[in-house]
């Protein structure tokens, strides 16, 4: 199983990073590094369809991210989750927290 | 993988987390709903044992998966602190760990809601978890 691939692209009002591969203990401090930094300046979208799994690690970044993006007047999107990172969120009980999208066109 | 069980001895180490997403991924008699809450479980607890466990001499850690009536995980592992992990598992909430940067908790809370039950039994040698799923 892949490890962890990143890729940032710039929108017109958000950053865009496309995760692949797995979050965990092993690989998340990349991914903490990115969100932690970006969401403090801009409106971050993560594009989580290709992630294969996504451990208390990464959701805790996802979480903290939240609260540090409503203190920054960011938001905090999370795109086409795949379905273990869907269970993932299920799991937590923390689902109502996170606004899902499918598409760019959905970012405000 | 096609028998009804499947078991994998790991180092406990984070960087044994590859071999058990493949391990778990692989066990064919796992339908898809099912291997991604063993996946998911697997992983957290692996996790918690490499962070917080205090081994005696060897840091092997087995898994074992099977199926009867229905999923069965077991993990077990010899570690001097296991009463710090079935306190751990009690507590209800997660919390922001600042200094960290970090959630504490979240992790066996995911497990407690993606699991029928969780059974700690400690050994003399061994100590081990068994989750349903």
């Amino acid at each position: 199983m892949e490890n962890i691939s990143i890729v940032e692209k710039a929108g017109s009002n958000y950053a865009l990073l496309e995760v692949s591969g797995t979050v965990n203990s092993y690989t998340y401090t990349e991914f903490q590094t990115k969100v932690y930094s970006l969401i403090k300046e801009t409106n971050l979208v993560l594009d989580l369809s290709r992630v294969s799994n996504m451990s208390s690690s990464g959701l805790g970044v996802l979480m903290a991210a939240l609260d540090d993006g409503e203190s920054a007047g960011k938001k905090l999107y999370v795109m086409k989750p795949s379905e273990v990172v869907r269970l993932a969120i299920e799991s937590t009980g923390f689902s109502d927290m996170f606004t899902v999208i499918y598409s760019l066109t959905e970012v405000i | 993988m096609s028998r009804k069980q499947c078991r994998i001895r790991l180092k406990s180490d984070f960087s044994s987390l590859p071999d058990l997403e493949s391990f778990v991924t692989s066990c064919g008699f796992l339908e898809k709903e099912e291997s991604l809450r063993a996946l998911i479980v697997s992983t957290e607890l692996f996790q918690n044992i490499v962070s917080y466990s205090r081994f005696p001499v060897s840091t092997a850690v087995d898994f074992a998966i099977s199926r009867n009536d229905a999923i069965r995980l077991a993990i077990s592992w010899a570690t001097l602190n296991f009463g710090e992990l079935v306190r751990a598992s009690g507590s209800t909430s997660p919390r922001f760990d600042r200094a960290a940067g970090r959630y504490r908790g979240l992790g066996l809370l995911m497990c407690r809601n993606l699991s029928k039950s969780i059974q700690y039994k400690k050994g003399l040698f061994k100590s081990s978890v068994i989750i349903m799923l």
